[in-house]
C-alpha cells in the first residue's frame, strides 16, 4: 500500500508527461464505471498496457471510480434504461442485442449502458481537467509542499525513505 | 506513434489474461459446487448439498454427483437425491447470455433418504394453518360433565339471578301497591256510613230524605275504589302472566345450557355422516398442503418476474447491478432453457422413467409449455404407474397447470391413511387402484383423487382413544375388506377445500351410530344433574318469589268481595231499591 501510494507520488511529481497521467486516469474511470468482469473492461486493459500511460494513476484511478461508480448506480441505471428504452434508437440496440458480439458486451444491461455512456460523455473532459490540474500542482503546489514543516517531516519518515527507493524506477511510464 | 505505443504490454496482457484464465479454470468445478449449492438453497428454502461438479471445456459439458436437497421439515431427511445429473451447455448461446441445455439426464432419483446430518434451513417453513376440528371427537371417552363445568360459563344461573331480582322488585312494588287499596279501617268507616244511613231510614221519610245524598255519596266512594281496585288487578294480573312465564323459561334455561354443552362436547350426528372425512381429512389435507408447498417452491423455475415496458421487457437478472432491457430477437430464446431433461427416480414401487420438456421461467419467449410425463418400469409393487401433466404459462395472464397420476394394482404395505392421535388407521396390506386429477388456475384449485383398495386389511392402531367409540371403529374397520375413497379438492390456491366421500361411510355410521347415541344420551344426563345442582337454590328462591306475588291475588279477592258486599248492603240501605246503584 505504501509502495503503491509512494509510486503515485513519484508519477505525479515526476517528469512523466501529464497527458499519459491525464489519459490513465480518463481510462481509469472507464473501467471503474463498468461492472470488473464486463468484457469492456478487458479490452480497456489491453489499451492501457498497449498505451504509454500511467499504470499506477490507472490502478489507483479506477479504485476510486470503482467506488465512486457504487454510490452512482441508481443514475447509471437511470441514464442506461432511457437510453436503452429510446425509440429512435431501437432499431440500433435490436440489431446489436442479435449480435452475439454486441451481446457478449451486456450492453442490454442498465448499469452497464449507463456507465459507459456516462464515462464516454466525460472521458475527454476529465482528460482535459487532470492534465490541467496536474501542471497547476507542479507549478504552484510542489514547491510550497516541499518547504511545509509537514512535508519536512515525511521527509524524514520511513515512508519517504520507500518513496525515494521507488523515485529509482522507471516508473511505468516512459 | 512508437512513442505511445508500448509492445511490451501486448506480453503483459497475454500473461494477465492467461493467469486468469488458468486461476478460473483450477477453481471452476468448485465455483460451479459453490454455486449449485447457494442457488439451489435458496430456491428449496433449505440446504443442499452437491458431492462434486465437473466441468468439461470440450463441449462445456457439466457433470453434478450427489445432490442432497435437504426437506425443510424434516432436516434430517433428504426430499431429494439424485446420484447424478449431466448436460451439456449450447457454448454460443452461453457468450450471449443464455443458459440453453438441450439434453439433460438426471439418474437415481431417490426421495425421503436419510442424511449423514440433519441439514441447515435458513428460512423454517410456516406453520401449517390451524386444522378446521373435525365434528366427531374419537377421545377415549365423553368428557367428564364436571371438568365441562370447570371451563365452561353457564347462562343459566346469571339469568336466572337477572330473573329472582326482577320479580323480587315486582313483589316490593306490588306490597306498596296493596297498601293503598281500602283496608281494614276503610271497610269499618264504610260499615259505619252504612249504620248511619240505617239509622235515619228507622227515623222515617224525613230522616231518609236527609241521608238520600250521604248514600249517593258513599256509593260514589265505594264505585270508585272497586274500580281502582280492577284496573290494578288487570295490571296484577298481567305482571303475575310475565312473571309466570319468566318462571317458566328460567326453569328451562338449565336445559339449554346442557344441550349447549352436549352439542358442543359430545358427538354430532353430522360427524356420523362423514366419519372419512374425520378420519382421512388430515393426512389428504397434509399431502394437498405439502404439494402446494413443493410447488410454490419450484415456481421460479417455470415463472418468470418479467415486467413488459411499451415493445420491450425488463427483466430483473438474479444477481448483479442494474436490469437487463428485451429485444426482439431474430430468433427468440428464453435466458434459460432445459429442452429434454430425461429422469430415472427409484421408488418404493420400483422404477419411474421419464422426461420433463422445456424448463424455462419464460414460457412466453419460447411459446411451449413445460410438460412432463413418467411411467412406471420393472415395477415391483405395481402393474401400471402413469404420471403426465403440464404447467402452461405461455400466456401468464391465463396460466394453467394440469398434473394425473394413475396407478394400477399397487400392493400396498403399512400405508398410513389417518395420523389422527386419537385413532391412527394404516392399511396393513392391500391391492390399490388411484387416479388423481388436479388442475390449478390463478383464482381455482380443482382435483378428484379416487382411491380403490381391494384385498384390504385395515388396522386402527393403538393410539389415545380407547373408548367404546373406537372400539366400535376398530371393529368394524377390522372387517372392511374392500372400499372406495374420493376426495375433492376446490377453492382458490389459498383457500381450499377437501370433501372426503367413502362407502366406509356407511358402515362406520351403522356400527358407531349406536354407541354414539349412548354416549351422548349419558353425557346429557350427566350434564343436566351437574348444572340443576348449580341452579335449583336459585330456582327455589324464583319460585318463592313468584309464589308470594301469587298470593296477593287472595288479597285482591278479598278486597274485591269486601266492596261488593258494602255496595249491596248501602243499596238495600237506600230502601227499598228505589235508588239504582251500579255495581
Amino acid at each position: 500500500m505504501l509502495t503503491t501510494l509512494a509510486k503515485l507520488l513519484k508519477v505525479l511529481n515526476s517528469e512523466t508527461d501529464p497527458a499519459q497521467i491525464g489519459l490513465a486516469f480518463s481510462f481509469a474511470m472507464l473501467s471503474g464505471f463498468l461492472p470488473f468482469f464486463s468484457p469492456v473492461n478487458l479490452i480497456v486493459l489491453l489499451l492501457v498496457l498497449l498505451i504509454r500511460m500511467n499504470l499506477s494513476a490507472y490502478l489507483l484511478g479506477m479504485g476510486f471510480f470503482a467506488g465512486l461508480a457504487y454510490l452512482l448506480e441508481p443514475l447509471f441505471s437511470r441514464i442506461g434504461l432511457a437510453l436503452l428504452t429510446a425509440t429512435p434508437l431501437e432499431g440500433l440496440w435490436t440489431a446489436m442485442y442479435n449480435s452475439t458480439i454486441w451481446r457478449i458486451q451486456q450492453f442490454n444491461n442498465t448499469a452497464v449502458m449507463g456507465g459507459f455512456a456516462f464515462a464516454i460523455l466525460f472521458f475527454v473532459p476529465l482528460f482535459l481537467l487532470s492534465n490541467a490540474l496536474i501542471r497547476q500542482y507542479r507549478e504552484h503546489v510542489l514547491r510550497w509542499v516541499r518547504k511545509t514543516r509537514l512535508m519536512q517531516m515525511i521527509m524524514a519518515s520511513k515512508f519517504y525513505g520507500i518513496y525515494e527507493k521507488v523515485s529509482g524506477w522507471s516508473g511505468g511510464a516512459a | 506513434m512508437k512513442k505511445w505505443i508500448r509492445w511490451q504490454g501486448l506480453i503483459a496482457f497475454v500473461m494477465v489474461v492467461c493467469s486468469v484464465v488458468v486461476l478460473w479454470l483450477f477453481f471452476l468445478d468448485g465455483l460451479v459446487k459453490r454455486m449449485v449449492e447457494q442457488v439451489g438453497t435458496s430456491l428449496a428454502g433449505a440446504e443442499v448439498d452437491l458431492a462434486a461438479a465437473d466441468v468439461k471445456l470440450f463441449l462445456l459439458g457439466i457433470t453434478l454427483n450427489g445432490l442432497q436437497v435437504t426437506n425443510p421439515e424434516e432436516p434430517a431427511l433428504n426430499s431429494l437425491e439424485c446420484a447424478r445429473i449431466a448436460f451439456s451447455l449450447d457454448s454460443l448461446n452461453l457468450l450471449r447470455g443464455k443458459v440453453i441445455v438441450n439434453e439433460m439426464a438426471a439418474e437415481g432419483m431417490r426421495f425421503g433418504t436419510k442424511r449423514a446430518r440433519p441439514g441447515r434451513v435458513p428460512k423454517p417453513p410456516e406453520k401449517k394453518p390451524e386444522e378446521k376440528s373435525s365434528s366427531l371427537s374419537l377421545s377415549s371417552s365423553m368428557p367428564d360433565a364436571k371438568k365441562i363445568l370447570e371451563t365452561e360459563q353457564l347462562d343459566s344461573p346469571k339469568l336466572i339471578e337477572a330473573a329472582g331480582a326482577d320479580l323480587a322488585k315486582g313483589q316490593d312494588q306490588w306490597q306498596e301497591r296493596m297498601n293503598e287499596l281500602p283496608d281494614r279501617a276503610a271497610i269499618d268507616a264504610y260499615q259505619a256510613r252504612i249504620q248511619k244511613i240505617k239509622q235515619a231510614k228507622k227515623s222515617g221519610i224525613a230522616g231518609l230524605a236527609g241521608e238520600l245524598g250521604e248514600v249517593r255519596a258513599l256509593t260514589r266512594d265505594l264505585e270508585q275504589d272497586l274500580d281502582r281496585l280492577k284496573k290494578s288487578r288487570a295490571a296484577f294480573s298481567a305482571d303475575l302472566s310475565s312473571a309466570g312465564k319468566l318462571l317458566a323459561d328460567m326453569q328451562e334455561a338449565p336445559m339449554k345450557d346442557v344441550r349447549r354443552l352436549r352439542d358442543k362436547y359430545g358427538i354430532s350426528s353430522s360427524g356420523l355422516q362423514n366419519m372419512s372425512q374425520t378420519l382421512f381429512g388430515d393426512s389428504i389435507g397434509s399431502w394437498v398442503r405439502t404439494s402446494l408447498l413443493w410447488y410454490n417452491r419450484l415456481q421460479p423455475i417455470f415463472r418468470s418476474a418479467a415486467a413488459p415496458k411499451g415493445d420491450k421487457q425488463v427483466v430483473k437478472p438474479l444477481r448483479g447491478s442494474g436490469v437487463n432491457v428485451r429485444f426482439k430477437e431474430s430468433r427468440p430464446l428464453p435466458d434459460f432453457l432445459i429442452s429434454r431433461t430425461a429422469v430415472s427416480a427409484e421408488l418404493e414401487a420400483g422404477m419411474l422413467v421419464g422426461t420433463i420438456r422445456d424448463i424455462t421461467p419464460e414460457q412466453q419467449v419460447l411459446g411451449s409449455p413445460l410438460t412432463f410425463s413418467f411411467s412406471g418400469e420393472k415395477l415391483k409393487a405395481a402393474q401400471a404407474m402413469e404420471i403426465s401433466g403440464a404447467l402452461n404459462h405461455v400466456r401468464p395472464s391465463k396460466a394453467v397447470d394440469t398434473a394425473q397420476y394413475a396407478l394400477r394394482g399397487y400392493r400396498v404395505k403399512d400405508l398410513s391413511l389417518s395420523g389422527s392421535k386419537d385413532l391412527p388407521i394404516s392399511l396393513q396390506e392391500g391391492k390399490l387402484d388411484l387416479n388423481l386429477l388436479a388442475r390449478k388456475t390463478e383464482q381455482a384449485l380443482t382435483g378428484k383423487l379416487v382411491v380403490k383398495v381391494m384385498d384390504a386389511r385395515l388396522s386402527a392402531g393403538s393410539g389415545n382413544a380407547s373408548g367404546p367409540l373406537a372400539s366400535a371403529i376398530k371393529t368394524s374397520l377390522s372387517k372392511v375388506s374392500q372400499f372406495t375413497l374420493t376426495a375433492d379438492l376446490s377453492g382458490t390456491p389459498e383457500n381450499y377445500e377437501v370433501k372426503i366421500s367413502s362407502d366406509l361411510d356407511r358402515v362406520l355410521k351403522d356400527s358407531v351410530g349406536r354407541v354414539v347415541q349412548e354416549q351422548g344420551d349419558r353425557l346429557e344426563k350427566e350434564l343436566k344433574a351437574a348444572v340443576l345442582a348449580k341452579t335449583d337454590k336459585q330456582l327455589a328462591g324464583l319460585q318463592k318469589n313468584y309464589n308470594g306475588l301469587l298470593s296477593m291475588n287472595g288479597r285482591f279477592d278479598d278486597v274485591q268481595n269486601q266492596l261488593n258486599g258494602l255496595i249491596k248492603e248501602a243499596t238495600a240501605s237506600s230502601g227499598a231499591g228505589k235508588l239504582k246503584l251500579r255495581r
